[in-house]
């Protein structure tokens, strides 16, 4: 599979456990892939079901160099990060992420 | 950095630049703020006999149970030493060169009614009702009325430059705005 090009500002789907939240409208998230972890609060229009799981918007904020890729989740989180992934770690996900 | 002035407020809400779902009335709009509604969902902790300590840097909040019980009613009854989880009854959505700042208001703080907690900050291309922290510091209990009250504020700032899409918080306030401009 050829690598994908990944851009800044660039929307993905991530795939997500959902929890309920505080409020019909916002869910506990958790995010994990490969080491990367990410853990907040989202709101339900940034996450979607998709292919019998769900998923949650991310955008992409930083890229390269080498195999670097930092992809911010689009919630509140208590520990405020982003998650540092790899390009190849991500892309094992392609048929759940969309430009 | 600027402050938002009434006349510039009006301009924002007019052009589409600064929305507000439902809109604001006119009277909410004041010398340099913007009076926002009380939601009707009221969020309050679920009672638990044991639960284990919270570590806010791993992610045990996401292993936990159901932690809150929410409610959507028209009147909440906020005790003494009280606290509830609230939003905001409008939809907020700051462009890319704006931010917010969301404050209390005085006369609530009279009552010992705080509105927020340490959270003020509202990013640049934020879409949502705003989270609000209730507690109620008083002595008396204080009823809270959905879609009459008015807790809160919303004070904008102009940022020195514009935020790129990539950094901003939902990432998709332009494509909000193109949408509303389609209608």
């Amino acid at each position: 599979m050829a690598a994908m090009r990944y851009r800044v500002g660039q929307e993905v789907w991530l795939p997500c456990e959902v929890r309920p939240g505080p409020f019909p409208n916002e869910k506990r998230v958790y995010v994990k892939l490969g080491d990367a972890e990410w853990v907040g609060f989202v709101n339900t229009r940034a996450l979607r079901e998709w292919s019998g799981g769900m998923q949650v918007r991310g955008v992409v904020t930083a890229v390269g160099p080498g195999n670097a890729l930092r992809v911010a989740v689009r919630g509140h989180s208590p520990a405020s990060v982003s998650l540092e992934t790899r390009r190849d770690v991500i892309s094992g996900y392609v048929g759940a992420l969309e430009a | 950095m600027l402050v938002l002035s009434k006349p510039d407020l009006l301009k924002r809400i007019k052009s589409g630049s600064v929305v507000f779902d439902p809109p604001v009335s006119p009277s909410a709009i004041k010398q340099c703020s913007i009076d926002l509604r009380l939601g009707r969902v009221f969020s309050v902790f679920k009672p638990k006999d044991h639960i284990a300590a919270i570590s806010l840097s791993t992610k045990s909040i996401f292993d936990q149970e159901d932690l809150w019980d929410a409610r959507e009613e028209d009147f909440f009854t906020l005790r003494p030493q009280g606290f509830v989880l609230a939003q905001t009854l409008e939809t907020v959505t700051i462009p890319a060169d704006l931010m917010g700042l969301v404050e209390g208001r005085s006369s609530w703080a009279r009552l010992g009614v705080g509105v927020h907690l340490t959270a003020p900050k509202i990013d640049p291309g934020y879409s949502n009702t705003i989270t609000l922290e209730l507690s109620n510091h008083g002595g008396v209990a204080v009823e809270l009325a959905a879609g009459r009250d008015k807790p809160c504020q919303l004070i904008l700032l102009k940022l020195s430059t514009r935020l790129s899409k990539a950094d901003l918080y939902g990432g998709s306030a332009e494509d909000i705005f193109q949408k509303k401009a389609a209608r």
